[in-house]
């Protein structure tokens, strides 16, 4: 007979745990579901010890699929004795009946789910879109027009989301803005949020044991997860809290700028952040004052910071750091 | 791309034979094009997919699947007629609940688009932002794009795309001069943060994309558009770089390389870890634009005269 496959196995498993309501223990399962029964040997140790960690493999990627196995723990009541049963709740695996999605519903989920191009989670993003398809609703494509992309096509937005899902802990370079040597990080990711097209990550700090909030792009080394350390994150909802952390600075720190008039630096910063004052100052909010530098600095000398001083001395540095690199000026 | 990888290739075949199953139940009896037509797969794949799935069961005991265990379809009607007819199922019966990353997936991607429709649609992907978390086994993944306010023309561009009328604007960029755009607007695209608009240039008779943030006075003209052009087969590039009029190498750490990706360039060396990346650029403006991506870090090679202006520029904002 030939070999059974790994998704038969894994499929196999997903049917005979659904179907066993109260649930099977890790022999009955080995013993009789395709793909483990064909190896199993109770009278093997070693052989039974490599069968198990398979188990527990399959069991971490059936639940990447969004398949979670229950582990349930029967106590017998004398000798302190107990089992250990394993099996898929109907509940936790059936989308509820009431999550009904319409053909309009459908055709902006498709849209979410193509924003995903590239990168570890367009797999995801997929996976999700074959969910929906099941359901069989016709998309009726209204004129929405809208096709966004998100690009996380890299190794540290890998490594990290990796480190999240599995609340692992990692280690990297860390270059600070304004610093000239990169220093080592050592952090549990709690979340990643992409704002304005730049990707932050807030992560609890091991060394100084306090949440901080991280940019992708300044990670010099690609984060590396510490073998066998993991961090128990709780149940807040950390992309929320970092989110909600980055308004309150925005609302709270304003840059005001004078801009060339009819510069390409006036009609999209207008664009964006409203028009000019009537002593032709532009208000920003922002919550860095080096990622609003980063921004800026593209505009050249069509954009001056009149206030605060920290955003005039890191539009300053930035341009004398680019006028020595090219030679300076003779 | 995913197709090499097997673990992939394993969990994508798991997820369609998982989600095959309610299709089928709700669809039976069905044919195969129809089927491959709804999951966007080739009928092929979906006959071995069937093929697959009626020789698999739940176990005994003992490990024997018995044919009452297992699925089963009606053979002759699926050898002979291509017809798909479920007689046995087991296990499953309903569409399986996202996974936190499926889910936060599908809920960045939703937060994106709702900054760029009308109000209606608004409340649309607020509803939908509810149910897909609700159909998550795992809460979402701690993943978000967070809305900030996007350009003010881009509701109005929005809006004439969904009427499938003109809009007309104001526009200068570093490599074109000043000049009123008659569009056909086709599609808003945002990449890396930024909202553009992809359409048919009536101006220029060409099709042609613009930073919505550098749209000025916009406004709908109402006259319905009358290009045929299908904007799902628009290419995926944003800019076509044949109007080339530097081509410069640029020089940066080599862990900051992402950083220009979008500018599609070419190694064309490394050293000290630091690489050169040979880029098209279509004005100086858009060379200082890239440097600016990581101020200091990425410094032009080549040519000498584009490394002496970049000097020059820096230092007048001195």
């Amino acid at each position: 007979m030939a070999e059974v496959s790994k998704e038969e196995r894994q499929f196999s498993l997903i049917l005979t745990l659904i179907s066993n309501r109260y649930g099977l223990l890790i022999d009955e399962i080995l013993a009789s579901v395709p793909g483990y029964h064909e190896k199993y040997n109770p009278s093997n140790d070693t052989s039974l010890a490599s069968l198990k960690r398979l188990f527990e493999r399959d069991k971490s990627d059936i639940r990447d699929l969004g398949v979670v196995i229950e582990t349930i723990v029967v106590e017998f009541g004398w000798n302190d004795g107990h089992e250990t049963r394993y099996r898929i709740a109907e509940a936790d695996y059936e989308l509820p009946e009431d999550v009904t999605f319409t053909p309009t519903d459908f055709s902006l989920l498709r849209l979410a789910a193509e924003a995903w191009r590239d990168g570890s989670l367009s797999k995801d993003s997929r996976h999700a879109l074959t969910k929906l398809r099941s359901l069989g609703i016709a998309a009726n494509d209204p004129l929405v027009g809208v096709a966004p992309r998100i690009h996380t096509s890299n190794e540290t937005f890998d490594a990290l989301e990796e480190a999240l899902q599995r609340q692992g802990i990692v280690h990297f370079s860390y270059l600070k803005p304004g610093e000239t040597a990169p220093s080592k990080r050592t952090v549990a990711p709690l979340a990643l949020t992409n704002r304005r097209g730049i990707w932050h990550m807030l992560g609890h700090d091991v060394d100084v044991d306090a949440q901080r909030t991280f940019l992708l792009s300044r990670m010099v080394t690609t984060p590396e997860k510490l073998p066998n350390r993991s961090f128990e994150a709780g149940t807040t909802d950390y992309s929320a809290q970092l989110e909600s952390e980055l308004d309150a600075l925005e609302s709270s720190n304003e840059a005001l700028l004078t801009v060339d008039l009819g510069s390409d630096a006036h009609t999209r910063l207008t664009a964006v952040y409203g028009s000019l004052s009537e002593n032709g100052e532009l208000a920003v909010r922002y919550s860095d004052v080096n990622l609003l530098a980063d921004e800026l600095t593209e505009f050249g000398d069509s954009v001056r910071a009149v206030s605060p001083e920290a955003l005039k001395k890191a539009l300053t540095d930035r341009f004398a750091s680019i006028a020595a690199a090219h030679g300076g000026v003779k | 791309m995913a197709a090499q990888n097997p673990r992939a290739q394993a969990s994508d075949r798991i997820t369609l034979l998982l989600s095959l199953v309610p299709y089928l139940l709700q669809n039976n009896p069905v044919s195969v094009d129809e089927v491959a037509e709804n999951f966007d797969e080739k009928p092929a794949t979906i006959r071995k997919m069937i093929e697959s799935l009626i020789v698999m069961g739940v176990p005994d005991r003992a490990g024997d699947v018995y044919s009452n265990q297992m699925f089963d379809v009606d053979w002759d009607l699926f050898e002979q007629d291509d017809i798909i007819s479920l007689t046995n199922t087991v296990g499953i019966d309903a569409t399986p609940k996202f996974s936190g990353r499926e889910a936060a997936t599908l809920l960045a991607g939703l937060s994106l688009i709702q900054q760029a429709v009308d109000e209606d649609t608004k409340q649309i992907i607020s509803d939908l932002i509810t149910k897909v978390a609700r159909g998550s086994s795992q809460g979402a993944a701690e993943i978000s794009i967070s809305a900030p306010t996007p350009p003010a023309a881009l509701a109005l561009v929005t809006e004439a795309i969904s009427r499938s009328v003109h809009v007309e604007f104001e526009y200068s960029s570093p490599a074109s001069p000043h000049a009123t755009r008659l569009i056909d607007p086709l599609r808003v695209e945002n990449a890396a943060g930024t909202w553009y608009l992809r359409g048919w240039c009536h101006t220029r008779q060409a099709l042609r994309t613009f930073r919505i943030d550098r749209l000025e006075s916009a406004r709908i003209v109402e006259t319905p558009t009358d290009v045929d052009i299908d904007p799902s087969g628009l290419p995926d590039t944003l800019f076509d770089v044949s109007d080339t009029d530097i081509i410069a190498v640029l020089e940066l750490p080599e862990w900051a390389k992402d950083a220009l990706a979008d500018y599609a360039p070419r190694e064309v060396g490394s050293t000290g870890g630091k690489v050169q990346l040979e880029v098209n650029f279509g004005s100086l403006d858009n060379v200082f634009r890239a440097i600016s991506r990581r101020p200091g870090l990425i410094t032009v090679v080549s040519p000498q005269s584009v490394r002496e202006q970049v000097a020059v520029w820096a230092s007048s904002a001195l």
